[in-house]
């Protein structure tokens, strides 16, 4: 099952957060956004994987579900 | 049409008020002072040194005379039906300083008690602090919560801001509000310099369900320009409204991410986040965010976000503080009503590592700006309450410009009001602008 992600680079390399996104595309993931400032990219996984956490190539030091978020008011 | 009167809730069968009234009196003054100007107003008041501390020594102080005086606690409590003398203690601005009036107080799950002394007595205890034996609380010390109203210079949470007694505009603070998008040509943000854009594929920064508008009112807008009342916080900030929620009021961290790195980039210094997702009891605050949040406080930016509205505390069910508001360097914030009380909904901070709520706003029947063509509305919730957080957090920034973000996040904290709420509920307390 294909997963949205986002994933958080290592302080030490986000110099090479590109490259770190180019990894993810050669394991079968979409990428969506690479995000420099933050240090974060977000895509999707290919649905090979069992868990997010077999994603987390060299330089990646966290990775977790993209998940649905609402708005919190009730009109 | 007026919206407010349109769309208020029922408020209920229970009376609010017992009819007496709390004073509070000049610390520095005497009781020989006190009741002297009482008398001179022709009010009998007894100390409460003079009664027992049990409660059929009260009720018969309140049936001898018209009020006690508590010295220790610079307050006198006065009988109904002397009004007039209270309001001329008050005009002439000696002992006399400021008057509530004494509510009632319900338990949640029994019926109120119509025991008029037991009930006075609860009371008393509870303002002062007169405690059954048991273990210390660790909670801000009990006080008279207070109850703001709606008058026709502003609404409520404006009062219950202080924000009519501050000079602060959030002048020239860039703000950013990551929400459902925006209705640009509201007449109240017309002449207003708004930088947007969506993270929503396919969809325009037209905000067609109206939550974004009313969240970026509250932060950023300022007068009812047919009415001319006050419902905005900074009406001066430069507004950036990032639309990471759909139409629908959906969106993704993938979106909200895009979002903060879009505000931080142009240099906001606050960004308010009126979302969340629901998250267990026990879970684990998302790293990422936490990691970008402490990033962006680095760089000057403050995030503050919602803490979710997954609570029905009338059913004795407080739910967990929602993602993403549950990091621990995202400023959460809990909702209150008009009478200072935690709203029914508002999540409290359950889970220890991260995930507690660290400040409070104004989050019940909240009058901000709409979509057209209705333009106006009230809603309630946390989304409601963040945002007016964000709009001091602008204030702040104002009077205190070379502040770091930290520094921001600890004056709202450190300023914000005792109302009496457990820290679980409402953090440090009510949110105030800086006067």
């Amino acid at each position: 099952m294909k997963r949205n992600f986002i994933a958080s680079v290592e302080e030490n390399a986000t110099g090479r957060i590109e490259q770190i996104a180019g990894e993810l595309r050669q394991q079968g993931c979409t990428i969506k956004q690479v995000l420099k400032l933050s240090g974060i990219i977000t895509g999707s996984s290919s649905g090979k994987e069992s868990k997010l956490e077999e994603l987390k190539v060299s330089g990646i030091k966290y990775i977790e579900e993209d998940r649905a978020v609402g708005a919190l008011g009730d009109d | 049409m007026n919206p407010y009167i349109n769309n208020q809730a029922a408020s209920g069968n229970k009376p609010k008020f017992t009819g007496k009234k709390l004073v509070l009196l000049n610390p520095e003054a005497s009781f020989k002072n006190i009741n002297e100007e009482a008398t001179g107003a022709a009010l009998r008041l007894a100390p409460s040194g003079d009664y027992k501390n049990i409660e059929e020594d009260y009720v018969k102080a309140f049936a001898e005379g018209d009020g006690i005086v508590f010295e220790k606690f610079n307050v006198a409590v006065i009988n109904a039906d002397h009004d007039e003398q209270v309001n001329n203690l008050m005009a002439a601005r000696q002992s006399f300083q400021y008057m509530e009036p004494e509510r009632y107080v319900y338990a949640l799950d029994t019926p109120p008690q119509t025991n008029i002394g037991m009930l006075l007595w609860n009371f008393i205890c509870q303002i002062f602090g007169i405690k059954k034996p048991g273990p210390v609380p660790t909670d801000p010390p009990v006080v008279v919560p207070p109850i703001f109203e709606n008058d026709a210079a502003a609404y409520w949470a404006i009062h219950a801001l202080g924000a009519m007694e501050s000079q602060k505009t959030g002048r020239g603070v860039h703000v950013a509000i990551l929400d459902t998008g925006m209705t640009l040509d509201h007449p109240d943000f017309q002449n207003r310099n708004i930088i947007f854009k969506s993270f929503i594929p396919g969809e325009t920064i037209a905000d067609f369900n109206g939550h974004g508008t009313h969240c970026a009112g509250i932060a950023t807008g300022g007068i009812n320009s047919t009415t001319g009342i006050r419902y905005g916080a900074a009406s001066e900030a430069v507004l950036y409204t990032g639309k990471v929620l759909s139409n629908k009021g959906v969106g993704s961290d993938s979106g909200i991410l895009a979002g903060m790195e879009w505000a931080v980039n142009n240099g906001c210094k606050v960004i308010s986040m009126s979302l969340g997702a629901s998250v267990g009891e026990d879970a684990r605050y998302s790293n990422i965010y936490n990691d970008l949040a402490k990033k962006c406080l680095d760089m000057g930016t403050l995030i503050i976000a919602a803490a979710g509205n997954d609570s029905q505390r009338s059913h004795d069910s407080i739910k967990a503080v929602n993602h993403p508001g549950n990091c621990p360097n995202i400023m959460a914030v809990g909702a209150l009503d008009k009478n200072s009380a935690i709203a029914n909904f508002s999540c409290g901070g359950l889970n220890t590592d991260g995930g507690s709520v660290d400040i409070a706003g104004p989050g019940v029947e909240i009058y901000s700006s709409w979509k057209k063509p209705q333009e106006y509305a009230i809603i309630s919730g946390t989304s409601m309450a963040t945002p007016y957080v964000a709009g001091v957090a602008a204030m702040l920034c104002e009077a205190y410009p070379d502040a770091s973000a930290i520094e921001i996040w600890e004056k709202l904290t450190n300023g914000a009001r005792n109302v009496g709420l457990p820290a679980r509920d409402a953090g440090s307390g009510l949110v105030q602008a800086p006067r």
